[in-house]
């Protein structure tokens, strides 16, 4: 992997940056000289990228680790003040964390499910992005990047509180992106297909699924957090991506064209270890 | 270092303004560009205030010298690892019904959509071999848009979408990527003839867009082209990227109707 220092001086937050998807944007942002300051709800979900992070010459001291629950404003809001007056200033936020919910039908899904999905991916957006955006006017412009996701294109079965979190997250995308424009701030949408703890909890439980599903994709492959997926959120916070705006990219190996397949049983709790039942409601 | 150091660019439609712009963003990226038009002085005088730049013409709506363009730079530069399709015909200003039966759409078919296949065609056996490549398409506005007058630009802007997504789903397994760059009103001379012209509608309408400015061929759409051909864009494919800082969100038609 080459690096540039595209994000040379640059300040970023990234949600939901210890594993998978996430994790693989904190580590090339870092790669790339921004500061970076990320969070997960507990610490103990850091260690990994402490050891990773000490590897990096220099990264040690531009990587701060935050615990902090996506479904909470106000630790939202510190997350991102405290970053820029850590770092002195804010150039990019990544929403990519979000919190997920047992599959279940439109019948028999809760409506505590809807909150908790809509707070930890919706509101986790917008809460961001307000108080980000004034750090961002103050240093002349910024990037806003927020997660959509295939399911959502697709209305895929039993995840009806997902699809429209991540269809209120690309609206949102669309009305930031007119309305911070004028100061220079883009706001873009990533549906990624990335290798990520997600997938891998789904795959390892549905393995000939998997397998059929990913010949289905052109690339015959899934992508790799941080060499596919975040490459691409890279070249849209670089200065590659000054005059890309309002946008949703699909960075799945072009898997948006072919549909593969993937179904889930209802009820089944796909991603066990990391699911939230409920989320305190504090909007 | 570059970000497409050592690579060998072609890029066609070198007469156009937005392509001159892309094909400098290559060569300051560190790329080898070759540059290509019909007219062999539009291409030359493209080529000369680009370092290193190549000038090359020909036809290209003929696939045999697509071919052989394509072997001739391999031939000389050894490699093709990014290819630009930024040829454009000029618009018409033809309304569906000013004549009866199909329009005349001959420019636009064999400048920009025949001549974009068969340059992807004559590159794809040189990318394969070498494990992958970059394919960008380059459209327009009209498109994501319209405007009255303009069916030929439209018609072939979405052919080149349904091109640009197959070639990408057929390709994707032999890691060469094929996306379609749409960019936005520019900051060139022809545009501002017009802003001359029409300079209340212009503003009005730059007012309201989302970045409220018109592109730079360099800065706002060559930064777009790098993401489509740098390491960045490395999982993506059969997908638009539009470099037009949210036009296509708002109004970018700047007086429906009128002829430029």
């Amino acid at each position: 992997m080459q690096t540039h220092g595209r994000l040379s001086g640059k300040v970023a937050v990234v949600t939901g940056g210890t594993k998978g998807i996430g994790q693989g944007i904190v580590l090339r942002f870092l790669k790339e000289g921004a500061a970076v300051v990320y969070c997960s709800r507990s610490p103990e979900n850091n260690r990994e990228n402490e050891a990773l992070i000490a590897q990096l010459s220099g990264a040690a001291e531009r990587a701060q680790f935050v615990a902090a629950d996506v479904g909470n404003r106000q630790q939202m809001e510190d997350l991102v003040n405290n970053a820029a007056e850590r770092f002195g200033r804010l150039d990019i936020v990544v929403n990519n964390a979000q919190g997920i919910a047992p599959v279940r039908s439109i019948e028999n899904k809760p409506d505590a499910d809807y909150r908790m999905t809509l707070m930890t991916g919706f509101y986790q957006s917008l809460w961001t992005s307000r108080a980000a955006v004034p750090h961002m006017r103050k240093v002349g412009g910024g990037r806003l990047i927020y997660f959509s996701s295939h399911w959502n294109i697709w209305g895929q079965p039993y995840a009806s509180d997902y699809n429209i979190t991540k269809s209120a997250n690309e609206a949102l995308t669309r009305s930031a992106a007119r309305e911070f424009g004028k100061d220079n701030i883009t706001v873009n949408c990533i549906t990624p297909a990335g290798d990520s703890w997600a997938y891998k909890s789904w795959a390892d439980q549905n393995r000939e699924m998997a397998e059929a599903s990913v010949r289905q994709f052109p690339m015959r492959r899934m992508g790799d957090c941080e060499i596919d997926i975040a490459g691409a959120v890279l070249g849209l916070c670089s200065d590659n991506g000054r005059f890309i705006t309002g946008q949703v990219f699909c960075v799945d190996g072009g898997a948006w064209a072919t549909a593969p397949l993937q179904m889930h049983e209802e009820g089944t709790d796909i991603h066990k270890e990391h699911s939230q039942a409920a989320v305190e409601l504090t909007a | 270092m570059g970000l497409i150091e050592g690579q060998v660019a072609i890029v066609t439609g070198a007469a156009n303004e937005v392509t001159r712009g892309i094909a400098l963003r290559f060569a300051r990226e560190g790329a080898k560009v070759v540059l290509v038009d019909k007219d062999d002085e539009a291409a030359q005088a493209a080529a000369r205030p680009i370092p290193g730049a190549e000038a090359r013409s020909a036809d290209l709506s003929d696939p045999e010298a697509a071919r052989a363009l394509a072997d001739a730079v391999v031939g000389a530069h050894g490699r093709i690892d990014i290819m630009l399709n930024g040829a454009h015909a000029a618009l018409k200003w033809d309304r569906l019904a000013d004549r009866q039966g199909a329009p005349d759409f001959t420019a636009a078919f064999n400048d920009v959509l025949l001549s974009a296949i068969n340059m992807m065609q004559a590159v794809y056996p040189h990318m394969k071999a070498a494990g992958g490549g970059r394919i960008v398409n380059l459209g327009s506005i009209y498109g994501p848009t319209a405007n009255e007058g303009v069916t030929d630009a439209v018609t072939m802007d979405f052919a080149l979408t349904g091109l640009t997504r197959s070639a990408g789903v057929e390709w994707g397994k032999d890691g060469i990527l094929v996306n379609f760059l749409q960019p936005a009103v520019p900051d060139i001379a022809i545009f501002a003839d017009y802003r001359a012209k029409k300079g209340k509608s212009v503003d009005t309408l730059i007012a309201n867009m989302a970045m409220p400015r018109l592109a730079d061929p360099v800065e706002d759409v060559g930064g777009a082209a790098m993401f489509l051909v740098s390491d960045e864009a490395c999982f993506i494919l059969g997908h638009r990227a539009l470099a037009d800082g949210g036009q296509h969100l708002t109004a970018a038609v700047f007086e429906p109707g009128a002829q430029r």
